[in-house]
């Protein structure tokens, strides 16, 4: 199934201030295609995740405007009621701590099965040996035991694994996966990401994967978004993404990843941090750290242009090329 | 299995509490000053008297064999003779704790009838009908002394409409209006405490995932916060239930109704040394019994407790 | 360079849930783990997700203590300690844990979380304010945002928070349980940086636990590699990543990110040999003593199984 958000708007009312915290987002995944979301922490990836999930609490978030169309259907014109049988069963969710997202005194087996009761109907014993399938199929085998196992029996990895087969036991066919892998080492973060993209084919899902991890990215995109502050500032297919970065920020990025061949150096970092939502700069909200910034970046936002096939960027430097 | 192990472990525990509490209460009571002998005595005996009244109490042997011979009564279920009444401590006890208990148990199932749904009815509902409900009886359950709603409900459904009894304690009749009085308030501590840990556990993130999986809301509600919610609720109603046999004393007085806390109250004014020493001993196992009972429902809601 | 935390033979048995434990029938989380860390060095002990790398890092601190061994900090054997004994040496050794949400109480705010420990410390009450905000410069929180409460932040921030508080109570051997492994690259980037810069200016040591093969490789002096409770590589950083020797070790290699387009299945390289007289699999009959850590040069030992007959 296809997503598009449009041009999503959405802030936070605090009692004494307004978080913008999402400026625009303009977003489409389609069928089939992994769409990676990358920026740091901090500039909006959970908060358009769970936008799109419709869990944000409000108040204090308020939409300003703005679309989420799910195979036709812009979500954010349904009521509550309708939006509960999309949840879990069309669009579902893993969430990034997977210790806080899992119900502490309930076994893992119920919070799997549970779902499966309610959306797919099934009885006691079928929505069992379905569970019992999913965690062979996120790699949780011997899944009898961790059927039976409440989550602080669980490593983090595995915790993270029983997120994920809760997230895919109604096989939904748009999956946001918010850090996936962040709590598992290399060689399950390659199981997990194999099965992600396994799922992919057999589904014909679409995924929105959420992370900071430009190596993990890398390996399983088709496609990439670069968020700041609340606003994707570059977009385009993986490889034109690796190659050929055209915003300062997304090439910052790709230069400060660790590596064994820096060993004994410092690492490149990108100077100061993601502006807070309620203190977005003027202008490029990205000026104030970037190197190349000039006068019209601290007064113009720089609009999102075509730069390359498929490939779109929100940069005044691309301004001289054309 | 576990649980059952769990339990085990428990009661040990408890054998042991009870070990270590009635030791205290030997030492405590040979340490504070005064000879119960010259008290129990009068100024007038002679030093005959006095030291036929050592050999009664056994005040007379060493510490160490006063100790041994405490622990080997204890163990055998007996708390000694009363000086006053000359009964055993044990069959006074048995006597009056029935209608002390009674009245504990009433209370707490009263407290807990109206503090737990109308606190998860206000955590659930907030604003709402149900929630100012629950507010304004929190209110007054903190504010309004148990001892005065005795008063005031005796005067009210007993004399002025004569729908219980003044007087006795024969039927359960009698006990409706103490526990009514010995309940309210501590409903108010209960159902505070409810609404707090329901609306904590309600803004945690596990329930975003139950809202993510498509859940209703009644399952978010009562099958994933419900749980978790009680899990604090279980340790404080068991406090309030010990703080029930204990505070009863009063309402046994407002009521003059016979049981433990007049008992007690009773051996204090007149020194009477044994049954003091045994009722201090009978109300610790009881606390320690009421803890332990807490232990294992606390374990069955929360898992994470059987492990360590 | 001097030992400062020698660990011997540490082993971490979960027990079931019974008063009827023994020795065999629990779950070994940690099994027979040597190693030492030196005084101002980096030990990065990378493996698998359920390894025990968290379990031993709990261990060391005493937070919940091992079930034979020794760990011995300057020489003392922590595991001997009254818990009163032990105090001081807890505070010399501080943890940042992997998931930063529990580490912060969610009912207390940011200034409240951190006063809390130096309170403790017996930091100068006059001063602490100041130093609360110089910690959480450090750290790039807005110093301003410390009355604000954990949920306010997002999980990076929070993890930044942590590590401050950490920080604060000027210990001198920090154990990183994957500290970054929530954070983005940049920030990433800027607290290595400063875990380093920290590092040199305090003398400090870290045993540094991650998955990130390539993170611990860039940080490390040494590393130790773990598997199933087991150390089963063990030697310096530049001998383990030039050649190493065991098959899982190799694995770690190829299964780390970013340099591949995911195959269905990755090829394994051609593993290397054990050494002569041992193998990396367990014999059919295998007791606990037949596997050791065998020195294959000064500064590199691999884990493997003697050979039965020999
Ligand atoms: N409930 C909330 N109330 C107020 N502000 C919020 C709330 N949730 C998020 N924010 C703010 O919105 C912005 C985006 O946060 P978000 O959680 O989406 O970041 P993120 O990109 O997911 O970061 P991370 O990689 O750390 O998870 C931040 O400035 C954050 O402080
Ligand atoms: N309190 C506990 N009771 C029983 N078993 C436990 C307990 N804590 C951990 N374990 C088990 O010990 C093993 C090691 O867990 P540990 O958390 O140390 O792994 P880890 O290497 O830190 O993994 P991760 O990378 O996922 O954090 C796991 O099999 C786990 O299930
Ligand atoms: S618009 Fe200016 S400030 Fe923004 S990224 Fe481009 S050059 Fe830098
Ligand atoms: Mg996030
Ligand atoms: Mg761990």
């Amino acid at each position: 199934m296809e997503l598009a958000v449009r041009n999503l708007d959405l802030s936070f009312i605090q009692t004494t201030s307004e978080g913008h915290a999402l400026r625009g987002i303009n977003l489409t995944v389609k069928e089939g295609e992994i769409h990676a979301l990358v920026g740091e922490s901090g500039s909006g990836k959970s908060v358009t995740s769970t936008a799109i999930m419709g869990l944000l609490p409000s108040p204090p978030a308020r939409i300003n405007s703005g679309e989420i169309i799910l195979g036709g259907t812009d979500i954010l014109s349904l009521d509550e009621k309708e939006r509960r049988t999309i949840r879990g069963q069309k669009i579902a969710m893993v969430f990034q701590e997977p210790s806080k997202y899992l119900n502490p005194t309930l076994k893992i087996g119920e919070q799997i099965t549970e779902v499966l009761k309610l959306h797919l109907g099934m009885d006691k014993e079928q929505a069992e040996n379905r569970a019992l399938e999913i965690l062979d199929m996120v790699g949780l085998g011997g899944g009898k035991r961790i059927l039976k196992s409440y989550p602080h029996e669980l490593s983090g990895g595995m915790k993270q694994r029983a997120m994920i087969a809760i997230a895919i036991s109604c096989n939904p066919s748009f999956l946001i996966a918010d850090e996936p892998t962040t709590a598992l080492d290399v060689t399950l973060q390659l199981q997990i990401l194999k099965l992600i993209l396994n799922l992919r084919e057999k589904l014909s899902m679409g995924i929105l994967f959420i992370s900071h991890d430009l190596r993990v990215v890398h390996d399983i995109s088709d496609r990439v978004s670069v968020i700041y502050a609340g606003k994707i500032v570059e977009t385009a297919p993986k490889t034109d993404l690796y190659s050929q970065p055209v915003h300062p920020y997304s090439n910052l990025l790709l230069q400060s990843i660790p590596d064994a061949d820096k060993r004994g150096s410092r690492l490149i970092t990108i100077a100061g941090k993601v502006p807070d939502a309620e203190n977005i700069p003027p202008g490029c909200a990205f000026h104030p750290r970037c190197p190349y910034a000039m006068d019209i970046c601290r007064e113009k936002d720089p609009e999102m242009k075509p730069c390359g096939e498929n490939h779109l960027a929100a940069c005044h430097l691309t301004d001289n090329r054309n | 299995m576990n649980l059952l192990l769990f339990v085990l472990k428990r009661f040990l525990r408890l054998l042991l509490t009870i070990l270590i509490i009635s030791t205290i209460i030997f030492f405590v009571i040979r340490v504070i000053p005064g000879d119960p002998a010259l008290v129990v005595a009068g100024i007038d005996a002679s030093d005959e008297e006095i030291q036929a009244i050592r050999a009664k109490l056994g005040t007379d042997a060493p510490v160490t064999v006063q100790y041994a011979r405490w622990m080997r009564d204890l163990v055998r279920l007996d708390l000694g003779t009363s000086l006053t009444s000359g009964q055993s401590v044990k069959a006074l006890i048995r006597q009056r704790f029935p209608l002390t208990f009674t009245l504990a148990v009433l209370g707490i199932i009263l407290g807990v009838i109206i503090a737990i749904p109308l606190g998860v009815l206000s955590a659930v509902h907030r604003w709402s009908l149900w929630d100012y409900l629950g507010m304004v009886y929190s209110q007054a359950g903190m504010a309004i002394p148990s001892f005065w709603l005795g008063i005031i409900l005796l005067l009210l459904f007993s004399v002025k409409f004569p729908i219980f009894p003044l007087f006795g304690s024969d039927s359960l009749k009698n006990l409706v209006l103490p526990a009514i009085a010995l309940g309210f308030a501590r409903a108010a501590v209960i159902l505070r405490l409810t609404r707090a840990s329901m609306v904590d556990e309600l803004s945690k993130e596990y329930i975003i995932t139950a809202r993510a999986k498509g859940l209703t809301e009644k399952m978010i509600n009562y099958k994933h916060a419900l749980k978790n919610a009680l899990i604090p609720v279980v340790t404080v109603t068991g406090i309030q239930f010990g703080y029930m046999l204990g505070g009863a004393i009063i309402i046994e007085q407002v009521f003059s109704l016979p049981g433990l806390g007049r008992l007690f109250l009773y051996a204090i004014y007149q020194r009477d040394f044994p049954l003091i020493q045994g009722g201090v001993v009978f109300i610790a196992v009881i606390f320690s019994l009421t803890n332990f009972i807490v232990d294992i429902f606390y374990s069955v809601l929360n898992p994470k407790i059987r492990i360590s | 360079m001097k030992e400062l935390l020698q660990l011997n033979n540490i082993t971490k048995i979960f027990s079931g849930h019974g008063l009827l434990r023994s020795k065999h029938s629990g779950h070994r989380a940690v099994n027979d783990v040597s190693f030492h860390i030196n005084k101002g060095s980096v030990f990065g002990l990378v493996g698998e997700s359920g390894c025990g790398k968290t379990t031993l890092a709990r261990s060391i601190m005493m937070l919940d203590p091992p079930s034979s061994g020794e760990i011995l900090f300057e020489g003392t054997d922590l595991a001997g300690l009254s818990s009163k004994k032990l105090l001081p040496y807890r505070l010399r050794m501080q943890i940042v844990f992997q998931d930063p949400h529990s580490a912060l109480n969610p009912k207390m705010s940011i200034y409240n979380s951190m006063k809390e420990g130096l309170v403790n410390i017996k930091y100068p009450a006059n001063r602490i304010k100041e130093r609360i905000q110089e910690l959480l410069d450090l750290v790039g929180i807005t110093p301003a945002h410390m009355n604000r409460f954990p949920h306010e932040f997002s999980g990076g921030q929070k993890q930044r928070i942590v590590i401050a508080r950490a920080l604060s109570m000027e210990p001198e051997v920090l154990i990183l349980d994957e500290p970054v492994s929530s954070l983005d690259v940049s920030i990433q980037a800027q607290i290595i940086n400063l875990l380093m810069d920290l590092k040199e200016k305090l003398d400090l040591t870290y045993l540094f636990i991650s998955h990130d093969l390539n993170l611990v490789a860039y940080l490390s002096d040494r590393i130790g590699v773990m598997y199933k409770g087991r150390i089963i590589e063990l030697g310096d950083t530049e001998s383990i990543m030039d050649t190493p020797r065991h098959p899982y070790t190799l694995k770690l290699f190829s299964s780390a990110p970013g340099h591949m387009e995911i195959k269905e299945e990755t090829e394994q390289k051609d593993s290397p040999n054990p050494p002569a007289g041992y193998s990396f699999v367990p014999p059919a009959v295998s007791e606990e003593s037949d596997f050791s850590l065998v020195s294959i040069s000064d500064s590199h030992m691999v884990g493997c199984y003697k050979n039965i007959g020999d």
